[in-house]
């Protein structure tokens, strides 16, 4: 998800372009004509060329595990007959193209880096620590998950094994943390640094008691995206194998 | 996330933008598949709350976002026929992409 920017006085919208770059969306602004890579974020074409879209973090998760976190959450509603057709099918319309181990898109991409499986599903690190991949079946067997990708100290919280990682920077004040979580009183899951105690929500990355309160951990923005789509756009990526 | 909308046609090709005409980038191939808008992007999301959402699935994938206060969630699902929410938080415009 991406900030929408206003650009000369007048507030971009977008559009779906009909065109696919490395099997991914190219959108379109409905003001410039200019051509958008939703993976990266950037115009690659027309007016805005080489402009980038500010990131807003999001994360895939199921709607009962969302709805449980944020009973307050407003949800996209959807015309009847489409819900009807959601609820019929159980899944999305393109269900037999997720189930293909083969299949990147609709051109028949072969994988183009067998580091991974292609259909491997990955947390893309993108920008400012550079470019990082994270087997969600790490993630899955390690709930958190300290780690470093690109030289940098990182920190991943997955606690409910979905494909949904919220991921952050480890380092506060020039110290380098490790995480544990931990049950707190009322059930819930909470993160505690090793070193000095503090407990952080690992949801906001917001340190919520000890030496650390009031400070928060630096958000690392990313997006969930098959291997094979992901080294595409990033053919130098690394991947993280494993963490502590 | 990942555009294959083949099977989804036959909306909005009243004002066909000209766009670009971009035949490769970086060394791969742009791909035409559809005309703008053949995929119709949200311009006006209209939300529910928690309590009234049974046209949602416990199940189902959502992208779920916290941002200038305010939780929303979008079905994959639904998000895999428009691809795009032209959306805002409180004040500050969003677009959701899938």
């Amino acid at each position: 998800m991406y900030v929408r920017p206003t650009i000369e006085g007048q507030l971009i919208t977008f559009g779906v372009s009909g065109k696919l770059w490395r099997d991914t969306l190219v959108m379109y602004d409905r003001q410039t004509r200019s051509l958008w890579s939703q993976l990266l974020g950037t115009a690659v074409a027309g007016p805005l060329t080489g402009r980038d879209l500010e990131v807003v973090p999001a994360e895939v998760t199921s709607w009962s595990a969302w709805k449980e976190r944020h009973p307050e959450t407003l949800v996209l509603r959807k015309p009847a007959r489409e819900a009807l057709e959601d609820t019929r099918r159980r899944g999305s319309s393109y269900g037999t193209y997720h189930a293909d181990p083969d299949a990147i898109g609709v051109r028949g991409t072969k994988n183009p880096d067998d580091r991974l499986p292609g259909k491997t599903l990955v947390y893309g690190i993108t920008r400012k620590v550079g470019f990082a991949a994270v087997p969600f079946a790490l993630l899955e067997k390690s709930p958190v998950l300290n780690m470093e990708a690109s030289s940098t100290p990182l920190v991943a919280f997955s606690p409910r094994g979905e494909a949904a990682a919220m991921v952050y920077e480890r380092t506060v004040e020039g110290e380098e943390l490790t995480f544990e979580l931990i049950e707190s009183q009322d059930g819930r899951l909470t993160a505690r640094d090793r070193a000095s105690g503090s407990i952080w929500s690992w949801e906001s990355g917001e340190c919520l008691q000890g030496a650390f309160q009031g400070k928060s951990l630096r958000r690392v923005t990313g997006t969930t995206v098959y291997w094979g789509i992901w080294v595409q756009f990033h053919p130098q990526t690394e991947i993280v194998l494993s963490g502590f | 996330m990942l555009a294959i909308g083949l099977s989804i046609s036959g909306v909005g090709y009243g004002a066909t933008p000209s766009l670009p005409d971009l035949q490769e980038l970086e060394g791969d191939p742009i791909v035409t598949l559809l005309p703008p808008d053949g995929i119709p992007a949200i311009d006006n999301p209209r939300f529910a709350s928690a309590s009234k959402s049974k046209f949602m699935q416990d199940s189902e994938p959502v992208l779920g976002v916290v941002h200038n206060g305010i939780a929303k969630a979008y079905s994959i699902w639904h998000l895999d026929r428009h691809e795009v929410v032209n959306d805002d938080f409180g004040g500050d415009p969003v677009a959701v992409t899938w």
